[in-house]
């Protein structure tokens, strides 16, 4: 994304009102690992720089090599999460986030990460992250219960209809929640989460996706049989990557599709991990697995009273 | 079950003889010419037939055509000279039965008319705890058509925020009228898509009228999901610490209609039940439906509802709780 000239103009000024040149050579360092200020100024090391200049440099720059969005991401995150023991107060924060809504980008509230707004555009990297990158996601893995015998059983044309369906309804569910559908594999489905609350909202997002299917079954199903899912949820650290076959090679996303395996029919399974991290509300609507000891996974299921 | 036969011919009544020996159905013969003003009465269920021999087809084409709009009757044609031009055009415009010269002389058996009862489901009329059944009167569609002071039939729910004190004293009072507000708004937001409206609302409770048409099976499931997927809307909409829990009991019965703010002197048998139900009976965080309103349960989430007793003369369903500890 190459930004327009006056939306560099705020970024820099904000720079240089907020925080002092090694600080944004720091920055900087993070995106670039040997960014050199004065090389890029063309002077000599001993020369000394303004403020105003070393932040021009450095946007300048950023919007060169395509990362001034991750740059915004690290310099928000000085106000948001501080940086070396030290909290700021950026500049012309405001002023920054209106052009940058007005570009379609939104902002984590909680954490200060700028992200693509997905009224407007929705893709697998939420439009800033960086190929080759470790990030934290929440993973949900999606499959469907001897899906081959259902394919079997059914005519073509029912097959088609479903799985169109099924794949709206996930979706539907992981979209709204600015998740993002990395891999559809036959009747696998992995979704990522990143940012807001990305673990609070992958359990939502599975429980809805549960529910939808309950009343799919029962509404609109048009297989034989009713169709029954396991879902798995995991966190983890996972290097981004456009490519497909590196995504699931991950240890994080292994982690979670072997989880699966181990859920009964019509169950989200929920590892200790991400339970760990959900507000009390949504962590009360999940069992343990087991109850002797700590357990290591927790469960979701749709039940009705027995009479 | 009650069948009225329109006809000018005295002798039709033989070919009903078995229905009039039968236990389950009552028959009575009438003219014609008092088809209008006998069937606008009719309101529940009762299998009605029209004698269209000796009529022109302009005559038979406006019988059509009025019967095809009665909504709480089961009509049907006898045709002894097989004068209708599409049979079939008849079922799709809502009749349940054609009795044609060859079915006539046959004879029309009990069989033939359970089967006229399966074929076209006729939702069962409000009735009231004496048992009397109360007269359905279908509202308009648009609520601009409906008149102050004039009675209907609603789909009346009453809705209330259960623990609402013990959250008080957990969260405060300002979290009370912060989540309160915001559930309103969710809640008049969804009686809106059903075409009703909010009646009254106190603090944590309410009541929402929705105009009595065939599309009541829809409120019915708007108010399971509504339980069903409250964690959803508790920790994603409201963003609450803790999940609500709903009591919701859904009646069908005739008001006299006031706008909301003006309804202190209505005086109505069906919402003094709806009420007295809430408050007396209802357990926090259950979803009853009334035996009014209960034949309206759409066939694919029947099994939810388990049958839970009688309260001043009337039979509720109850929705099976969601995971049950």
């Amino acid at each position: 994304m190459k930004a327009s000239r006056s939306f560099l103009k705020q970024i820099q000024k904000a720079l240089a009102e907020s925080i002092d040149q090694r600080t944004m050579v720091h920055l900087a360092r993070e995106l670039i690992n040997d960014y050199d200020l004065h090389k890029q100024k063309k002077l000599p090391e001993t020369f000394a720089i303004p403020r105003s200049e070393a932040a021009d440099q450095i946007v300048t720059d950023m919007n060169r090599y395509n990362l001034i969005i991750p740059f915004l991401n690290i310099f928000f995150s000085i106000q948001f999460k501080g940086y070396m023991g030290r909290t700021y107060k950026i500049s012309g924060f405001h002023e920054i986030l209106k052009s940058l809504y007005d570009m379609g980008f939104s902002i984590d509230s909680k954490n200060g990460l700028v992200y693509e707004n997905p009224t407007y555009r929705i893709s697998r990297n939420w439009g800033v992250l960086q190929e080759g990158k470790d990030y934290t996601f929440c993973f949900m893995w999606i499959d469907i219960v001897k899906y081959s015998l259902a394919v079997k059983e059914n005519s073509k044309e029912a097959i088609q209809r479903f799985y169109k369906d099924f794949i709206k309804i996930i979706r539907e569910s992981v979209e709204k929640r600015n998740g993002r559908i990395w891999l559809v594999e036959g009747d696998g489905v992995l979704a990522a989460f990143h940012f807001l609350n990305a673990t609070q909202t992958t359990v939502l997002g599975s429980i809805e996706i549960l529910h939808r299917f309950f009343d799919y079954n029962r509404f609109e199903n048009p297989l034989t049989e009713p169709v029954q899912i396991r879902i798995s949820i995991n966190n983890g650290k996972c290097e981004y990557s456009d490519n497909h076959e590196d995504t699931k090679k991950s240890e994080a996303v292994q982690h979670v599709i072997s989880y699966e395996k181990k859920a009964e029919p019509d169950t989200i399974f929920v590892s200790r991990n991400v339970v760990l991290s959900l507000d009390e509300i949504v962590a009360n609507e999940l069992k343990p697995v087991t109850t002797e000891g700590i357990p290591e996974f927790y469960f979701y299921r749709l039940s009705w009273e027995e009479r | 079950m009650e069948i009225h036969i329109f006809t000018d011919n005295d002798k039709l009544k033989e070919y009903f003889r078995e229905i009039e020996g039968a236990k389950d159905f009552s028959l009575t013969l009438a003219p014609v010419s008092s088809f209008k003003n006998t069937v606008k009465k009719l309101n529940h269920c009762e299998m009605i037939y029209l004698d269209i021999d000796k009529m022109d087809e302009a005559e038979i084409k406006k019988y059509i055509a009025y019967m095809s709009r009665l909504e709480f009757v089961r009509c049907g044609l006898i045709d002894p000279s097989d004068s209708a031009n599409s049979v079939s055009h008849l079922f799709h415009m809502g009749f349940s039965d054609y009795i044609g010269k060859k079915e006539l002389k046959a004879g029309v058996t009990p069989q033939r008319i359970a089967e006229n009862m399966q074929f076209k489901a006729c939702h069962l009329p409000p009735v009231r705890s004496d048992g009397a059944k109360l007269r359905a009167i279908k509202a308009p569609n648009s609520w601009n058509s409906i008149k102050e002071g004039k009675e209907y039939t609603f789909s009346m729910l009453f809705l209330r925020i259960d623990r609402i004190k013990e959250m008080k004293k957990n969260f405060g009072h300002k979290f009370i009228e912060q989540i309160t507000g915001k559930y309103l708004g969710l809640f008049e937001k969804s009686i809106n898509a059903h075409n009703g409206k909010l009646w009254n609302w106190d603090i944590n409770k309410g009541v929402a009228l929705f105009p009595y048409n065939e599309n009541c099976g829809d409120i019915i499931l708007s108010g399971y999901r509504f339980i069903r997927d409250s964690i959803l809307f508790s920790a994603e909409y409201l963003h609450s610490p803790v999940k609500l829990e709903f009591t919701i009991v859904l009646h069908l019965g005739n008001l006299e209609y006031h706008k909301r703010g003006e309804t202190g002197t209505t005086v109505s048998e069906s919402m003094n039940l709806l009420y007295h139900a809430s408050e007396l009976m209802a357990k926090p965080g259950n979803y009853y439906l009334s035996q009014n309103i209960s034949p309206h349960i759409p066939g694919e989430i029947s099994d939810l509802f388990i049958e839970d007793g009688e309260f001043e003369g009337y039979s509720f369903m109850r929705m099976k709780k969601i995971n049950p500890s």
